[in-house]
Parts: structure tokens; C-alpha cells; sequence
């Protein structure tokens, strides 16, 4: 089933959450809402299980027109950052509670509550309240009575953001297999853009309720639309360093390239950080005021002049604070935004 | 200092216990006994007899009954009144109107019972229901305290949970009854047992509102006894008191657990 949304808006009194949004989640795949909070991404997912009505536009889910239906007749089922659960109930009513609701026979609600409770490794939990539970625990729960419903539809709104980080590792994977098995369209939100990145089939990425991209993972990240989606997609942050025309060269900060063909009008030269090059540099061209180790990897924070950057290095080869280094970087990979929302892409590097 | 407070205390408990120890030993003396001055501390004999000449003397198993059938029913229409508006007042989606009502549940708690009960009362009269039950506890049915209390406790739930059921196909009164009500069993509790106690002494309007023993309550009850015959005869008027009062002494014993929590209560997250 898929889910779209047209011409979607959502103003709160004076303020607008969400300006005029068209969204197509295909039968199913994975999509995340991805955006800072406040971006509207909850607000989305709150219009399409019905929870919100749009101030304007129309939901679709599998072609029909619900943005006028109940919430439980929609056929969807979600996901809640603070679970949600009922916390009088046990694990297994809890799970039960749905079939309940909807007239399912006993019977068969024992069968579906032990088939969830299965899948998702709920056994031992069945008999206990949500307040025994842990964390992780708790948010499969919630994914089991999302799940025992078999709703054509997943929302999940921040599902694992009151989570430490390695349960949310090993929730995702449950999430990812939740949804490669059972097939169902689902709309995922985050602020994680790790999560975003491992999860989804597609991202739209959202800023001040506007879509500012809406593509792969792989696409948001080598090709991102503009200056907000490079600088909220990746860690540490893509450089944005303002463009200076000399004769016959670009500057960038410390940067400077040759024979470049860019489009009229003032830019901005986007740099993830793993596309600097550092080489032995005395004088150089920047300074390494910081050294921060990421494990395999070091983050070197660099100076030179008024300007900051990042770069990304192998940890056996950074360089020690207070090193003069040769800063570089291909021309072709470098992002170029202008005035506009679309990028400019550079034009043939001449020799 | 930990035993002038432990000495504060018993002093205290003591005055608080100590008309029900005078109730109680009136309850068990004789006549002459109980008029004596100055007064016995323990009966010189026990006379529970007394006890059973007071239900002769009156008919207390039928005050009894009725005191149960209506704090009962006020207790009841009570809870679901309160759930079902205090539900809508804070997860309906009313508007500004939520607000106005609110206020408006908050100034009932201003106005002194004392002022609605003439026109009330000429209200039943009018539609000849003095001396029923229903005159008995419709009155008391709404109640403005327990709607707030319940709504300043469904406030502190989280919203979640609402949304949650709505998604899972309850209806909004399965969700105001099996999910929201169970949340707040404490203040339910609580409020429940402050409007038992208070219906079950409640005398005043008891004393308005009936005219015959069929729906006459133990309040009134024990007070038409000192009126019967020559004089009071206090030993039995004490036996009276005390089987209005046991039931309501009981009630605390056992839930004195709850009201504890129901005070000290903080939200399930």
C-alpha cells in the first residue's frame, strides 16, 4: 500500500509547520522523515495516521483518500517515541489489546499475540507488566502490538531515540527485519541521520517544513541537494566554505583550483570532510588546532586564516595539533551551492 | 527530639481516638451508667444487648440498606461522570470551549452546597420526587472536585498512550474506561473513598429530602432515635453511632494503603 501525501500544509495558530508537501511512500518500502526537530517530520507522520488533520492537501494510503477517516480505520499502526504502552496491562494483553479492540475471537488472538511474541523474542516478557520492562524491551512491545495487527501501514516516530546507543543498534536491525518480513510500507521518523541512513530505502529530508531532498541514502550524501542537507547529512559536517574568483583560479578558504568552469553569481564550495587531503606542508596552506579520535578514523580540526575546517583521516596518519599541512581537495567532488536551493554542478576541469 | 515528636503525636492520636473510645463504652453502659457524673471510663458490665435493642427500636437494618444503595449509587454515577468528562476535557479536541468548561466545573466548587439546596429541593418537589432515591442522589451525581482531580491527573499522562489506542481501534469511551481510568486508579480511589465517607454521614440533605423510612439513611436515622420517647436514651443512641460509624472505620483500614499512594502518586511513564 502506498501512502502519499499532496499539497499537505499544517499551520499551529500563526505558525506553519509544514508548507505544502507532496510525498509518495511506495508499496513497501522504508521512507524517513528526516529533519532537526521542529522540521515538521513528526507533524507529517501525525497527518498520515490521522492523529493531525492537514490544515490543507489530501493523504492517500493505497489510493484511498483518508485524510477525512478515523485514525482506526486507516489501517495503520504506530510506533511511539515514549511506547506507549498500557501500563496496567501485561505484555500479552498489552499485545492482545488491538485484536481485542477490533473484534478479533479469543482464539485467535492467543495464536497472533504468540506469533508476535515469537518473532520478536517477547516470550519470557508475556505475563509481566510494562513497568518490569527495560527500555528495549518495552519498545519491542510496542513494536509487537504494531506488529500483531498486520497493518498494511508502519509509522514510527523517533521509535529509538529514548534508547542507549547500542540497544539502538540492535533495535534497527530489529526495525529492518521487522520490515524486509513483513513487507509493509512504512514512514520512519529521525533526527538520526545514522539511522536514517541505515534504514531507509529513501530519505526525504525535511528543514522548516519544507522537503529538501527526497532520494537514497547514497544520493543524499554524494549529491545533496543544497547547503542544509550537506551540513545536516554526515559527521562531522560537510565544509562550507564561501568562493572567491581570481584570474584564471577559484579560491576557497586555503583551497585553490585551476581552469574551473562555475556558474555565474556568488557560491559555496561544500567539502566532506573524508575528500580533504592533508599532505606535509611548511609553511602549508592550515593549521591543526585539534585532534579528535573516532576510533579507526581522526577528525583533524583545521585553521587557516578566518576559516575552520574538518577533514577525515585514517588515525595512523593524522597529524598532531600545532602541524602546518598542505590542504587539498578534487574538484570533482566538491558540492557547489548557490543562491538557489539547487546545486551547481562544475563544468569540465580543464588541464 | 525524636521523642517529643513520637509524645506530640501519641497526645494527638489520643485526642482524635478519644470520642470514639467514649462512643464505644457509651455504646456497652447502662442507661443510668452512661448519665452518671462524673462519667466511667469502662462499663462497670457490658451490655451488648444494647445493640439489638436499637435495631428493634428503629428500623436500622432498612436505614442501613439504604445508606448503602445510596452512597453506592452516588459513588458510582460519581466515577463514570467524572471519568467521561474529565476525558473529554482533556483528550477530546473541544476547542477554547475546554477552557470555559473547566472554569465553569471551577466555580461550582465556589458556590456553598447550602445555597443549591432550596432551589434544588423546590425543583424535586415540584416534579413530586421528595422522599425517593432519586432525589437522594442525583443531586450529588457531578461531581466538580472529582472532575478536577481527575483531570489534573490525566494531564501528567502521556498524551502517547491516548493516541496509541485511538490507533488500535478503541472507541473513545473503551479508551476514557480501559485505558485512562486504570491510569488514574489512585485519584479514582481516593476520590471514591472521600465520597463514600462523605454520603454515607451525609445528614443534612437526608434530612431534607425524605420523609419516611423507606429511603431514610443511618444519619437520620440515629438522630430520630434521641427523639423518640421520653428522653434520650443515650446508651442506644451510642449503639447507633457506632454501627454509622464501623463500616466507614473499616473502609479506611483496609484502603488506608491506597490513599497513602493516591497522595504520593506520580504519573507511569
Amino acid at each position: 500500500m502506498s501512502i502519499e501525501l499532496r499539497g499537505v500544509a499544517k499551520r499551529f495558530g500563526d505558525v506553519v509547520a509544514l508548507h505544502r508537501l507532496d510525498l509518495t511512500v511506495a508499496a513497501g518500502e522504508l521512507l524517513v522523515l528526516l529533519g532537526p526537530s521542529g522540521c515538521g517530520k513528526s507533524t507529517t507522520l501525525r497527518i498520515v495516521a490521522g492523529l493531525e488533520d492537514p490544515t490543507e492537501g489530501e493523504v492517500h494510503i493505497g489510493g484511498r483518500r483518508v485524510d477525512t477517516v478515523d485514525p482506526k480505520d486507516r489501517d495503520v499502526a504506530m510506533v511511539f517515541q515514549g511506547y506507549a504502552l498500557y501500563p496496567h496491562l501485561s505484555v500479552r494483553e498489552n499485545l492482545a489489546f488491538p485484536l481485542a479492540r477490533r473484534g478479533v475471537p479469543r482464539p485467535e488472538r492467543a495464536v497472533r499475540v504468540t506469533e508476535t511474541a515469537r518473532f520478536l523474542g517477547l516470550e519470557p516478557l508475556l505475563d509481566r507488566r510494562p513497568g518490569e520492562l527495560s527500555g528495549g524491551e518495552r519498545q519491542r512491545v510496542a513494536m509487537g502490538r504494531a506488529l500483531v495487527r498486520r497493518p498494511k501501514v508502519f509509522l514510527f516516530d523517533e521509535p529509538l531515540s529514548n534508547l542507549d546507543a547500542r540497544l539502538r543498534v540492535d533495535l534497527r536491525a530489529e526495525i529492518a527485519r521487522l520490515h524486509r518480513e513483513t513487507g509493509a510500507t512504512s514512514l520512519y521518523v529521525t533526527h538520526d541521520q545514522t539511522e536514517a541512513m541505515a534504514l531507509g530505502d529513501r530519505i526525504a529530508v525535511l528543514n522548516a517544513g519544507r522537503l529538501e531532498q527526497l532520494a537514497t541514502p547514497r544520493e543524499i550524501y554524494e549529491r545533496p541537494r543544497n547547503r542544509f542537507v550537506a551540513r545536516f547529512v554526515g559527521t562531522p559536517a560537510c565544509n562550507l566554505l564561501a568562493v572567491e574568483r581570481g584570474e584564471g583560479v577559484v579560491r576557497a578558504g586555503p583551497l585553490v583550483w585551476a581552469g574551473l568552469d562555475l556558474p555565474p553569481g556568488p557560491l559555496e564550495a561544500g567539502i566532506r570532510p573524508e575528500d580533504l587531503s592533508l599532505g606535509p606542508g611548511d609553511p602549508g596552506n592550515a593549521e591543526v588546532e585539534r585532534v579528535e579520535l573516532a576510533g579507526p578514523e581522526a577528525h583533524v580540526h583545521l585553521r587557516a586564516g578566518e576559516t575552520t575546517l574538518v577533514a577525515r583521516v585514517p588515525a595512523a596518519t593524522a597529524p598532531r595539533p600545532g602541524d602546518r599541512v598542505h590542504l587539498q581537495a578534487p574538484a570533482d567532488r566538491v558540492h557547489w551551492f548557490g543562491d538557489t536551493h539547487e546545486p551547481r554542478r562544475a563544468g569540465r576541469q580543464l588541464p | 527530639m525524636r521523642r517529643v515528636a513520637i509524645a506530640a503525636a501519641a497526645v494527638f492520636a489520643l485526642l482524635e481516638v478519644a470520642p470514639y473510645l467514649v462512643m464505644l463504652s457509651g455504646s456497652l453502659k447502662t442507661l443510668e451508667e452512661v448519665s452518671r457524673v462524673p462519667p466511667t471510663v469502662v462499663p462497670e458490665s457490658a451490655h451488648p444487648e444494647n445493640y439489638s435493642e436499637v435495631f428493634e427500636a428503629a428500623p436500622m437494618a432498612r436505614y442501613l440498606a439504604n445508606t448503602v444503595i445510596v452512597s453506592g449509587s452516588i459513588a458510582l454515577a460519581q466515577i463514570v461522570l467524572v471519568v467521561l468528562a474529565a476525558y473529554a476535557l482533556t483528550f477530546m479536541r473541544m476547542g477554547p470551549s475546554a477552557r470555559a468548561v473547566q472554569v465553569l466545573v471551577l466555580l461550582c466548587l465556589a458556590v456553598p452546597p447550602q445555597v443549591r439546596f432550596v432551589p434544588v429541593y423546590l425543583m424535586l418537589a415540584r416534579v413530586d420526587l421528595v422522599d425517593t432515591f432519586f432525589a437522594l442522589v442525583a443531586p450529588h451525581a457531578a461531581s466538580a472536585l472529582g472532575i478536577l482531580l481527575a483531570c489534573k491527573a490525566m494531564r501528567a499522562l502521556p498524551i502517547e498512550v491516548v493516541e496509541a489506542a485511538r490507533l488500535d481501534g478503541a472507541s473513545e469511551l473503551a479508551i476514557a474506561f480501559r485505558v485512562v481510568a486504570p491510569m488514574i486508579r489512585p485519584t479514582l480511589v481516593a476520590f471514591l473513598l472521600f465520597s463514600v465517607v462523605y454520603h454515607w454521614n451525609d445528614y443534612f440533605w437526608t434530612l431534607v429530602m425524605t420523609t419516611s423510612d423507606r429511603v431514610r439513611t443511618l444519619p437520620v436515622g440515629v438522630a430520630l432515635l434521641r427523639e423518640q420517647g421520653t428522653g434520650v436514651r443515650w446508651h442506644l443512641v451510642m449503639a447507633a453511632t457506632v454501627v454509622v460509624t464501623a463500616p466507614v472505620l473499616a473502609i479506611f483500614a483496609l484502603t488506608n494503603r491506597h490513599l497513602v499512594r493516591a497522595f504520593t502518586w506520580t504519573s507511569p511513564r
